[in-house]
């Protein structure tokens, strides 16, 4: 995707410009078009199943479709899409969630309690205190990516450039053990 | 967290100067840079294990076809209420809804069809009435009862192809004068939360008076 900006204004420009007209049509529909695939693999990123990814994108287009007209261009299309595909990748995450919540083979599990415990403090100024005290960079990173964007393990090895075979596993279980003991310290 | 750098800044980071504060707060800021690592992996769509990006593509180029610019799809539509709806009711069948329509609005009657509102993730629990009452020269009101936990409604005219002619901007209230577009043959009401679709009604149908 070469320097979508630029290409994006123009498009947004074309589709403001007339907004009932055939042509501003066109431009929504080939700014959409532009941004389909990452949607898509953003949201393939999250569930791992190709039509449940579709059904997310389609609503994350149709929702960006139908909100256009609130899009100041105070920032970038793409990062306003990524917001509402965001959005909708944490949504579905924390229905998941909560739909497991009810098996009751994780009702007992401590790392399950613990990694919610973290997923709610994380809100908190409590453990962002608490994680920049005791975790290094790279540990701050990997349970921000995956406790705040939900990501998954393989996800974050990537995207810090980990080495494959650990992976942020290794850098999370290390963290999780560091946040443990200073939350049961403090 | 005073100084993180909001989701929607995040496209315009890279263009910012080396000494800007902004880029100097994210160097340091483990929140900031995860996000900044996220968005940059967004843009790039880099192919994934297990993903159809071609069949996404075609899928999504034709839904985008469909609700944007109107074009019938060429490939079969995604899995959706609406989607499905629309698809499987023969074009005669919407001619005649509009006739029915028509012929109410003649003799004055309120359109009020029974539950008219489709719920999305299965909730279905609630009945709602949409109302649509012509105004003249091309208008109609519409209203409809709240529906639990949205915060925001839009109201979309559709062609008889029930494509997307043109939606009202977001606003919590429930009743609202559309102007009837050329070519409008139904309305339709989609509730919002935090922008997200939960419920849509069916389409209704608006005979645009001849002038």
């Amino acid at each position: 995707m070469k320097d979508p900006g630029t290409a994006d204004d123009a498009l947004l420009a074309q589709a403001r410009n007339d907004p009932n007209s055939a042509d501003a049509r066109r431009s929504v529909g080939e700014l959409l078009s532009r941004y389909r695939r990452p949607v898509y693999l953003w949201c393939f990123r999250y569930v791992r199943d190709h039509e449940r990814a579709l059904d997310m994108t389609q609503d994350v287009l149709l929702s960006a479709y139908r909100r256009l007209p609130e899009f100041e261009g105070r920032s970038a299309f793409s990062s306003w899409l990524f917001v509402i595909a965001r959005n909708r990748c944490l949504n579905e995450m924390r229905n998941d969630a909560r739909r497991d919540a009810t098996d009751p083979d994780t009702l007992f599990d401590d790392a399950v309690s613990f990694d919610e415990r973290i997923d709610a403090e994380m809100r908190g100024e409590r453990l962002l205190t608490l994680a920049a005290r005791v975790l290094d960079a790279t540990e701050q990173k990997a349970i921000w990516l995956r406790y705040s964007e939900q990501l998954a393990v393989e996800d974050i090895t990537a995207l810090l450039g980990l080495d494959q075979k650990s992976g942020a596993r290794t850098v999370l279980q290390r963290a999780r053990r560091k946040l443990r003991a200073a939350l049961e310290d403090g | 967290m005073h100084g993180c750098i909001s989701v929607e800044e995040l496209g315009a980071f890279d263009a910012l100067a080396s000494d800007h504060p902004t880029r100097q707060h994210v160097a340091t800021c483990a929140r900031c840079e995860a996000m900044l690592l996220a968005y940059r992996a967004f843009v790039r769509a880099e192919p994934m294990a297990g993903a159809n990006v071609e069949d996404a593509d075609a899928r999504l180029d034709a839904f985008i076809s469909e609700q944007v610019t109107g074009r019938r799809p060429r490939v079969a539509p995604l899995r959706r209420s609406v989607s499905r709806f629309r698809f499987s009711v023969p074009r005669v069948a919407w001619g005649m809804a509009a006739a029915a329509a028509v012929t109410l609005v003649v003799l004055q009657v309120r359109h009020r069809p029974d539950e008219s509102i489709v719920f999305r993730g299965g909730s279905g629990q609630a009945v709602v009435h949409v109302e649509v009452r012509l105004l003249g020269e091309g208008r109609a009101e519409v209203n409809w009862q709240p529906v639990p936990d949205a915060d925001a409604y839009t109201v979309s005219s559709l062609s008889e192809e029930l494509a997307v002619i043109e939606t009202l901007s977001p606003s919590v209230e429930t009743t609202r004068v559309v102007d009837v577009p050329e070519g409008g043959a139904f309305l339709q009401v989609t509730a919002l939360r935090e922008g997200d679709t939960i419920a849509e009604s069916q389409p209704v149908p608006v005979a645009r008076e001849r002038r």
